[in-house]
């Protein structure tokens, strides 16, 4: 099984073979583009949840997913056979992803969905959860404040809990670079949390 | 046998941590014991985090989207040399070409800024072949970085510190195959990413080659 499907939910129906897909892929390349919808429902939904785990938020994972689709439909042509297409796809979000941490770390923010924090019933599973949700809403905006390679390093090894030797194929780099960069970002984000409570505490 | 703090970080780091990198982590980031079970127990949450499910309709907004496109280009080579044949086309690509050309002409003189093996033919003093090797590291986090290979029996030598983080030295090497490795801060052993090869030294670390 390659990477990207040992990541996050797998779809709700069994994932098609190989075989099945690069047909359907040799159909869409000789102009049936409609078999592309075949594609979209077999991996749409492993996508959509590497994107939320990433960015945490719905509407925003879901037209980053759209953005994956157009862009493997438009580079149809450069997927290599002797490749797994769920791991390009994988590539194409990544790439996708990069680009938002990117605008993130320059101040470009998109606003958490705004039921996030809000619930009217008050027994103490509520409490514990909405604990949790504070604690997920101060770890995401600290990621924010990492460098982008930090960001990538953590959300692959502890969002979508790849191994280091997975990150390190998926990314080109060398497992002890990825090592390193894991442990300077986790570094890099106890730091980061220390202060903004200190900044609170003191508030 | 790990004592149990050493226990702890490596269960929550991971097996893929060597007894030895767990014992550097402890030294170089003691603080990161304390907390990291609970940055760790945040990831976990953010994890569980349970989504909303994608629209019913996105099938079909992909779809539509897509359709709207042009057909995705092949590679053909029919359609590579229509592609710089088209006039407009042909100026904006000549134009990248020299702008290409010249960002790897200043990459070269300006290589000693760049990471990456660097490697040219030298003659030795009785006209033997010799390769003038630059070895060089990124690495925007640390202070210092040295060099250990079979060519300085694996007596680390400083490498110079550059700017944007990049330490490099140049030796001049005779005809060969060399092992080496960089060590970051006296404490953290990184193989060369622009190494030929990467091989196990059988002592469970891992080492970077290069073959003259």
């Amino acid at each position: 099984m390659g990477v990207f499907l040992k990541v996050g939910p797998l779809p709700e129906s069994p994932s098609p073979n190989e075989v099945l897909i690069l047909s359907w892929l040799n159909r869409v390349r000789s102009g049936e583009v409609e078999v592309f919808a075949h594609l979209v429902e077999a991996y749409k939904n492993p996508i959509y949840s590497q994107f939320f785990r990433w960015v945490g938020k719905s509407e925003l994972a879901e037209e980053m997913t759209q953005d994956v689709f157009l862009k493997a439909y438009q580079k149809i042509h450069s997927f290599r056979e002797d490749s797994k297409f769920s791991t390009w796809l994988f590539q194409i979000a990544l790439n996708r992803a990069r680009d938002f941490w990117r605008q993130q770390k320059k101040g470009i923010s998109v606003p958490l969905d705004p039921n996030f924090l809000t619930s009217k019933e008050s027994d103490s599973d509520v409490e514990t959860q909405n604990e949790d949700k504070r604690e997920i809403v101060r770890l995401r905006s600290a990621l924010e404040h990492l460098k982008p390679k930090y960001r990538e390093a953590l959300s692959l090894r502890f969002l979508s809990e790849l191994s280091f030797q997975e990150i390190a194929d998926q990314t080109g780099e060398g497992l002890s670079n990825i090592k390193m960069r894991v442990l300077r970002g986790l570094e890099a984000l106890r730091k980061i949390i220390d202060q903004s409570s200190k900044e609170r505490s003191d508030a | 046998m790990l004592e149990p703090s050493l226990e702890k970080l490596r269960e929550l780091l991971g097996d893929e941590f060597s007894e030895e990198e767990i014992r550097k982590i402890l030294q170089t980031h003691p603080g990161l014991n304390q907390d990291l079970p609970a940055l760790l127990l945040a990831f976990k949450s953010a994890v569980g985090q349970s989504e909303v499910p994608l629209g019913g309709d996105f099938n079909r907004r992909v779809m539509a989207k897509l359709q709207s496109l042009p057909v995705p280009a092949t590679r053909s080579l029919k359609s590579i040399w229509s592609f710089f044949t088209m006039p407009r086309l042909a100026i904006a690509s000549g134009l990248a070409a020299s702008l290409l050309l010249g960002l790897w002409w200043v990459g070269r003189r300006g290589g000693d800024l760049a990471p990456g093996l660097n490697i040219q033919t030298a003659q030795g003093p009785g006209g033997e072949t010799l390769y003038r090797v630059r070895f060089a590291l990124k690495d925007e986090q640390a202070k210092q970085v040295s060099l250990s290979g079979d060519f300085n029996a694996w007596n680390g030598q400083e490498l110079k510190s550059g700017k944007d983080g990049v330490f490099s030295a140049e030796l001049e090497l005779k005809p060969g195959s060399y092992a080496y490795s960089f060590l970051v801060d006296g404490k953290l052993w990184v193989v060369d990413p622009s190494a030929d090869k990467i091989v196990e030294d059988g002592f469970g670390n891992r080492n970077s080659v290069v073959n003259l």
